[in-house]
């Protein structure tokens, strides 16, 4: 009887705990919904900032005022602390990337969730990132700032897939606040994650609690529990199906209006050369058009040219697909993970047969769909990395442990000398059987790789599609200030493809080593500071193939 | 089929699926061709040449029954075709290599060598096993095995074809030939061994891997780095073996089988002793009771009984590979055993009693001894050029980079930080065996533990598995 009695608390604990979970998980919602959107006024758009503890006597010891929305906003210096509103009425649903930089210590929470938090920069602007899946509708963004010595600026924006270009809060997509007591409800929205956790510990206590008990005399029940625990999770059907919204339409539809002789494929390595204006004009009022994927290398320029380019039914004199060093015999860089997942859904309308088999080893066969359906079940991509990090991190912390900042800087240190002893230079005349053995990476031969690379796929499409391809290898960033000059493995690698481009009739271009690309030209990393500069070198250079 | 692999995770549900539904008479035969298939699947002419194994010492049984007074020819002929057939498969390039240099340095006409054999996989393991039958018939220690299928797949049942345990026909032989059934602590518990060992190889096993291999890929490693890079692979040898044998454990008892433990926490050996009581115990048995006791074992005394000790794990050294690290790697081990016995002579004698309050810290102090000397064993195994081996051994302590220190601290961490799991379950084993037997069961109190312990391990698979997979070491012994 007791026992019974003991299962039906458990029972009534699981149901109430579960039902403060739902309530929990809801509560962001139900607070922008029934407290925040009735206060909203969309005819005005700005931030609505709250200043205190002034830096001279005043008058008033806080106010509030209007800030109008812009792309970077400057603070009353009389004020050392200040928090700002503003409701963002995201678009679409869709995954963004926040963009936010500032002068003083600041912390940016959207819905009540901590989002960006920067340390002090007087000096450099670095700027702070996060990604976040956001649904079409009003979000509440909070910024709290403090600068000791009083005013300051931020400046925050947004990035969406695949296009990537930095948009700023402003215009239709905010909103002024005008809702009372928003403290109380932005502290209502932080709660709901540590109270879902608390719910969600006491529902998994009581579930133990209920089955607990009945293993004493059944063996069979744990085996069932056994089977039911590890198979759950994967029978929890996820709808790996949805997709986002797929944005060739848009591209054909202004492929078609332009009719472009010559057509660029590449990511931001084309973005920061070729100046689509300046070109047209240099070669005569000649349309071109460049399809920029941010961050893309060789399977999302295959993807690009197979989705975004053929089904236009423009064939353009030329295609030129920009890459850089061995990036076009490495299939699996940058293809994973919720930025490259999000690209590589919004430009093809349905997953590839021959990408899912070249980038992610995997085929689209009932095992194929196992796999990926256990990737998105457990976020297995973005929370392999979270976990990776954290154990690294924890290595880091174990060999210099300790807290301030001395012992940052040391691990800080540390990192830097382990990436510089596993550094190329330092790798490879001890490598053995063993090593090679127990490597899944081969070395970068470019006869060993092209087999398995996206080169034979794009050269094919090219070739039943009737287009003439010709690859553009951009050089990297000069050392101080001297010529860019290959090892000799880069030299071999360079002319292996040459002959394999050839053979297939494809053209190549290579810019390392050109004189006319000094350091000056560069700006971060391999990017060139000003596209105008480059454009008409590359007329000059690839004048034969704008023919 | 390797076990890591999409394959293989195919594979055991539909034999497991189909096993149980047929008939016990039929149950061997689809274990036969299944395992068959198996081994077909790595290279089709894999299964003819363990065709031909199991068929030779299979007749040798029978010969025995039907003319026991010529036992010992027909022995030594199975025993000459048997091992022949290893020696030529293993051995026989890394023989003309050597004899090719000894010519050569002897100024006498030397020879081209151009042989180059594929080592079919499990060749060792399962020559071994079927090695064992014969001799164990000819002892008259167990009966003869008239049913060819249940002697082949005696040979050859898939779970430990490739890497073992090597099984004994008084183990093994007695559950092929008798009805097996399936009882849910079977099914609970060879789950449990299947994730655990999946763990082992693809988390711990995998990333120390990754960890070694950078190390030891360095053109020119300092002291401090290449016993980080020792440690790591000392991690993943284990991992990576017993993890084989886990996962081999866990498909046999969801097939009704009940294989051999391989590992009992080797790095929690006492001494070099008694770590081989725990590293790859049926090889160790196997070798104790073919080739030890046989030369005379501890019944000899002085020179010999040493002679038969190096003996012993040269030949055991000899086993793990055709290369003369393997038997440098093996004498070493020949060497601590013999040191550690003569050393426990001498403290006998002394009569030293250690209290009982110093007793732990020994203990624990023993353990790092002895893993300390294990380390330097696995340096040994996994460098097989000789030349950069020395090279390596003359690095110093007080010449070493002082960078390099931080590093390989670093690295150290890191590794243990992955085989974190590995030595927990050491510390718990060591508490339970305290009060427990290990074949006792589960306490009911911890029955639900499992169901947790593999959800979670289940989670460690899919979050922290290793970028770059690797194959199991010992596929290619």
């Amino acid at each position: 009887m007791s026992k019974r009695l003991a299962c039906n608390h458990c029972l009534y604990a699981l149901a109430l705990a579960l039902l403060g979970l739902f309530c929990c998980i809801r509560l962001p919602s139900l607070v922008l919904q029934y407290a925040i959107i009735p206060g909203i006024d969309r005819e005005s758009q700005g931030w609505w900032a709250q200043f205190s503890k002034p830096t001279r006597p005043l008058p008033v010891n806080g106010y509030e005022v209007f800030l109008p929305a812009a792309r970077t906003i400057a603070l009353n210096p009389d004020f050392k602390r200040v928090t700002t509103w503003i409701v963002w009425i995201v678009p679409t649903d869709s995954l963004y990337k926040i963009q936010f930089s500032a002068e003083a210590v600041s912390r940016v929470t959207l819905d009540g969730r901590t989002l960006l938090k920067a340390a002090p920069k007087s000096q450099s602007r670095q700027v702070e990132e996060k990604w976040c899946r956001l649904t079409q509708g009003p979000h509440l963004f909070r910024l709290d700032m403090y600068n000791k010595d009083g005013g300051g600026w931020f400046s925050i924006g947004f990035l969406r897939p695949p296009l990537m270009r930095l948009n700023a809060l402003q215009g239709d997509m905010v909103a002024v606040l005008r809702s009372r007591n928003l403290e109380m409800w932005w502290r209502f929205m932080r709660l709901s994650r540590p109270a879902a956790w608390f719910f969600g510990l006491i529902a998994a206590s009581a579930l133990l609690a209920f089955l607990l008990p009945l293993t004493v005399t059944n063996r069979w029940y744990a085996t069932i529990v056994t089977m039911v625990l590890i198979l759950v999770p994967a029978l929890s059907i996820p709808d790996i199906s949805r997709r986002e919204p797929y944005i060739g339409p848009v591209i054909h539809r202004q492929l078609r209006q332009k009719n472009p002789r010559y057509v660029f494929i590449g990511n931001s390595m084309l973005w920061s050369r070729i100046d689509d204006s300046l070109l047209e004009h240099l070669l005569g009022n000649v349309p071109v058009y460049s399809i920029v994927n941010f961050g893309g290398l060789s399977g999302i320029h295959y993807l690009a040219l197979k989705y975004l380019l053929i089904p236009s039914g423009i064939r353009p004199r030329r295609v030129f697909i920009f890459f850089r060093g061995t990036t076009l015999v490495e299939p699996t860089a940058r293809t994973t993970g919720p930025y490259f997942e999000t690209l590589i859904k919004r430009i093809t309308p349905a997953p590839d047969p021959v990408f899912e088999r070249l980038a992610h080893g995997r085929v689209t066969s009932p095992a194929g769909i196992f796999q990926r359906y256990l990737d998105v079940l457990f976020s297995v991509q973005k929370n392999r990395k979270l976990v990776r990090d954290t154990v690294n991190r924890a290595a880091f912390w174990l060999s210099v442990p300790g807290t301030g900042k001395e012992r940052r800087n040391k691990r800080n240190q540390l990192h830097i000398l382990v990436n510089r002893q596993f550094s190329l230079k330092n790798v490879g005349a001890g490598t053995d059987k063993e090593s090679l053995r127990s490597s899944s990476k081969g070395t970068c031969d470019f006869n060993d790789c092209v087999a398995t690379s996206f080169l034979p796929a794009l050269l094919d499409l090219a070739r039943k599609h009737d287009l003439s391809l010709v690859f553009v290898r951009v050089q990297e960033r000069p050392p101080d200030n001297a010529p860019v000059r290959d090892t000799p493995e880069m030299k071999r690698f360079m002319a292996d493809l040459r002959s394999y481009l050839l053979q297939q009739g494809a053209g190549l271009y290579d810019f390392t080593g050109d004189p006319k690309l000094p350091l000056s030209l560069y700006g971060q990393g391999d990017h060139i500071e000003d596209p105008r500069q480059y454009t008409p070198i590359f007329y000059d250079r690839l004048r034969g193939f704008l023919q | 089929m390797s076990f890591n692999s999409l394959a293989y995770l195919i594979y055991l549900p539909v034999v497991f699926t189909v096993y149980w539904v047929l008939p016990h008479r039929w149950q061997n035969v689809f274990l036969f061709v299944s395992s068959y298939f198996f081994l077909g699947f790595i290279h089709p002419w894999f299964a003819s040449l363990i065709f031909s194994v199991s068929l030779a010492n299979y007749l040798a049984g029978r010969a025995l029954g039907r003319w026991p007074e010529q036992g010992k020819l027909v022995v030594v002929l199975v025993l000459i075709f048997s091992l022949g057939i290893l020696g030529y498969f293993k051995y026989a390039g890394f023989f003309l290599d050597n004899l090719k240099v000894l010519l050569q340095s002897m100024g006498l006409p030397s020879f081209q060598s151009s042989l180059s054999i594929l080592l079919p996989v499990g060749i060792s393991f399962y020559t071994f096993q079927a090695v064992a039958y014969s001799i164990d018939v000819y002892r008259k220690d167990v009966p003869i095995q008239k049913n060819f299928i249940d002697f082949a797949l005696f040979i050859s049942f898939f779970p430990q074809l490739v890497a073992g345990p090597i099984e004994r026909s008084r183990d093994l032989m007695p559950q092929v030939e008798h009805r097996r059934s399936l009882t849910p602590e079977q099914i609970n518990h060879g789950l449990l061994l299947l994730v655990w060992g999946f763990f082992k190889k693809l988390v711990i096993a995998d990333n120390t891997g990754l960890i070694a291999y950078k190390v030891f890929s360095l053109s020119d490693p300092g002291f401090y780095m290449v016993w980080a890079g020792v440690f790591s692979f000392a991690i993943q040898i284990l991992a990576d073996f017993w993890s084989y044998t886990d996962i081999a454990r866990g498909s046999a008892l969801l097939l009704g089988f009940k294989l051999s433990r391989n590992f009992d926490h080797p790095y929690f050996a006492t001494s070099p002793a008694d770590f081989w009581r725990r590293w790859h115990m049926s090889l160790s048995y196997w070798l104790r009771d073919y080739v030890y006791i046989p030369l005379g074992g501890s019944r000899v005394r002085g020179g010999r009984a040493a002679g038969n000790i190096m003996l012993t794990f040269l030949l055991s050294g000899l086993w793990h590979g055709a290369s003369w690290n393997f038997v440098l790697w093996g004498g070493y081990h020949g060497l601590l055993v013999l040191i550690n016995r003569w050393s426990r002579t001498i403290i006998d004698r002394l009569k030293f009693t250690v209290p009982v309050w110093l007793q732990p810290g020994i203990i624990t102090g023993k353990m790092l001894f002895t893993f300390l000397l294990i380390c330097i064993g696995w340096l040994m195994f996994r460098v097989t050029d000789t030349g950069r081996l020395l090279a390596m051994f003359q690095l110093s302590p007080w010449h070493a980079n002082g960078e390099d220190l931080g590093v390989a601290v670093y690295l150290f961490f890191l590794s243990l930080l992955y085989s974190m799991p590995i030595w927990l379950h050491g510390v718990f084993h060591l508490h339970w065996c305290r009060r427990h037997t290990l074949d006792d069961p589960l306490p009911d109190s911890l029955l639900m533990a499992r169901p947790l312990l593999m959800g979670l391990l289940f989670l460690g698979i899919l979050l922290l598995r290793s970028p770059a997979p690797s194959t199991f070491i010992y596929f290619q012994f």
